[in-house]
């Protein structure tokens, strides 16, 4: 599947910004310590099943989203960077001003 | 009658060649090119000086074209052992030692590994590799004896082969508790056994869609790959990164038609956690089994009243005795979420016998080592006589020598309904998401870390879907900097992700018994007890 381009130059921003946050909370809630941005966290088994459902519920209390698992793709959690791009497109601020 | 593995693959080529035998996301093998390819690669492996008995590694990723490779390893009278390319190379190369391949069949999935290998010394004696990487030179660290475009030029006419039904099929290495992982010799004739039962017992068809969950480095996957080939079905081979997303396996359930899905139950448990599953959802699907591990009766009955058109069926059994050799269907979903699912009765050539410490039958209702006997038994494990010894005993109960008896290690009793119930373990091994792990090795891993003066490995029982977690009690040496950040990441370079402890407790220095030996028992219970109270309404 393909991902849709990050085209608001102020979502990809975001999502820059949300990165370090995002490998924070691996760190610090699931104990992982991840690479880089772009380690392939599924390839590597860093991210399991049950390891998702516990970022899941850690991703919707720190960002105060809900998330519907129909909306998720692997290729949205293969790396940080990626899930960081996932949150800025949910964050309520973004999605007011047209962006998400 | 089938004598040997690979028949079942050329009997099927020869009566419907155009049928899908195996497929996986674009890449589909019909039987015809799946016999052809299979003989290829035999003849590949027996220019490489391929003979009976020899063994042959797989470092290859789930895929259609890793299946003809264990058929063409059939076909070269070799016995195939899957390697599991996401594991760190320290262990990759332990099994490859033991194992001593003539051959080992690599692509690029397995390079960075097959470095390390090659680098660290992992080969002992000469053993020469395999190509099987479309991709001539992606990553490709070494000289090869051949490669996957030569393979495709060879003669795709049957090799003749001259093993039997008592030789070995493949190896499967499990988790040993001295940090080793010890090799499950499985041979031609315990498969059969097994399939055929399954075949009859669960009506299996040429129309079947049989799902492909297990990687082939775990014994399930025996029954779904050969299950498949011994009546001519389909096997879709499920994309191991879906794994992560549960609702991605119901999508592919759907999308693939399957008729039938046999996995471990922590996937199933997901499902049901996610709640991913619609009501009458897969309207294809005839059968869901799960093996490996209990399946929590919260989560059956979630399937149950789910999919009320669907049989479901439990089977038990340790790699030693080959994929299953019990059984259990649930007729109808449990009023109670506390009603145990029993393992059953056993499978086709199969006993299960609850004995006590002299190996005599313990009354029905009282708990007793589990012991099978029958067609599915190993010969023992690989290169390691004592371990064998201790583990395969003679039948007690017959006074033929050959008549052995396996200990399971697990404790069961027989109920009022005659069927056999699964208690617990009788050492320290644990299942955890399916996966049969001996803390021992977890425990041997971390005593090789310099800043490790003493580690426990314990199961800590959680209330949640996890099962058993984890728990690693430990010691740092005296002025070392060691988080469990940092215990986690050298941990990782030795064991697999789903051996790494979750929970971490440091400690002055770990309690003792009376004998002088590390105290488990009550690090576990002060370490639940302590997890009780933080959590407890007090």
């Amino acid at each position: 599947m393909k991902l849709e381009p990050l085209d608001h130059p102020e979502l990809s921003a975001v999502a820059t910004a949300l990165e370090p946050r995002i490998g924070a909370l691996f760190t610090e809630k699931l104990q992982i310590e991840v690479p880089s941005p772009d380690t392939d966290l599924v390839e590597t088994g860093l991210l399991d099943s049950l390891r998702f459902v516990e970022l899941l519920a850690h991703l919707e209390e720190t960002f105060g989203l809900t998330v519907s698992v129909d909306d998720i793709e692997v290729e949205h959690f293969r790396t940080t960077a990626r899930i960081a791009e996932f949150i800025a497109r949910r964050l309520p601020r973004l999605r007011a001003q047209g962006a998400a | 009658m089938t004598q040997l593995l690979q028949e079942w693959l050329t009997r099927q080529a020869e009566r419907s060649p155009d049928a899908t035998a195996v497929v996986m996301g674009r890449e589909r093998l019909t039987y015809g090119r799946l016999e052809t390819l299979s003989n290829q690669i035999a003849h590949a492996l027996g220019a490489a000086g391929c003979a009976r008995g020899d063994r042959v590694c797989l470092l290859l990723p789930k895929s259609p074209t890793t299946v003809a490779s264990m058929l063409g390893v059939l076909k070269a009278d070799a016995c195939y052992v899957p390697l599991d390319t996401a594991s760190p190379a320290p262990r990759v190369a332990k099994i490859v030692a033991s194992a001593e391949p003539r051959v080992l069949l690599a692509s690029a999935r397995g390079a960075a590994t097959l470095q390390a290998l090659l680098e660290h010394g992992g080969f002992r004696g000469s053993v020469r590799i395999g190509w099987m990487d479309a991709a001539p030179d992606v990553g490709r660290p070494f000289e090869p004896a051949f490669t996957w475009e030569e393979v495709q030029r060879l003669p795709m006419a049957t090799r003749s082969y001259e093993n039997s039904s008592v030789d070995l099929a493949h190896i499967l290495f499990t988790s040993g508790s001295t940090g080793t992982p010890k090799g499950v010799m499985i041979t031609h004739a315990s498969v059969i056994r097994f399939v055929e039962w399954a075949t009859d017992y669960f009506g299996f068809l040429g129309s079947d869609r049989l799902s492909g969950h297990s990687p082939f480095h775990f014994d399930l996957s025996t029954l779904d790959l050969f299950g498949t080939l011994a009546v001519g079905a389909a096997l879709h081979l499920v994309p191991p990164e879906l794994n992560v997303l549960p609702h991605k396996l119901a999508e592919f359930i759907r999308a693939s038609q399957l008729t039938q899905w046999f996995s471990v139950p922590s996937v199933l448990t997901l499902m049901a956690q996610l709640d991913v599953v619609r009501p009458g959802d897969f309207p294809t699907l005839q059968r869901l089994l799960w093996c490996g591990e209990v399946f929590p009766t919260p989560a059956l009955r979630y399937w149950m009243g789910r999919l009320p058109h669907v049989a479901f069926t439990n089977l038990y059994g340790p790699t030693e005795t080959t994929i299953a050799s019990s059984y259990y269907s649930v007729e109808r979903c449990p009023d109670d979420d506390r009603v145990p699912i029993p393992i059953g009765r056993p499978c086709d050539g199969e006993d299960l016998l609850v004995l006590d410490e002299t190996l005599r039958a313990v009354p029905p209702g009282e708990i007793g080592d589990l012991y099978i006997r029958g067609v599915g038994l190993s010969p023992g494990y690989w290169r390691e006589p004592d371990k064998t010894d201790a583990a395969f005993l003679r039948n007690p109960f017959a006074g033929d020598p050959d008549d052995r008896i396996y200990r399971t290690g697990d404790l069961a009793k027989v109920g009022p309904d005659g069927l056999v119930y699964f208690v617990g373990r009788a050492d320290t091994q644990i299942k955890s998401r399916g996966y049969r792990i001996e803390l021992g090795e977890i425990e041997a891993a971390l005593l090789t870390l310099p800043h490790i003066r003493e580690a426990a490995v314990l199961a800590l029982p959680t209330d949640g879907f996890e099962g058993t977690a984890i728990g690693c009690a430990y010691v740092a040496r005296s002025g070392t900097p060691v988080t469990p950040l940092s215990l986690r990441r050298e941990l990782a370079t030795l064991l697999p992700a789903y051996m790494l402890p979750s929970r971490w407790q440091a400690h002055e220095q770990l309690p003792r018994n009376a004998n002088g030996k590390i105290d488990r028992r009550r690090i576990r219970d002060e370490w639940t007890r302590d997890e009780a109270r933080a959590l407890g309404p007090s």
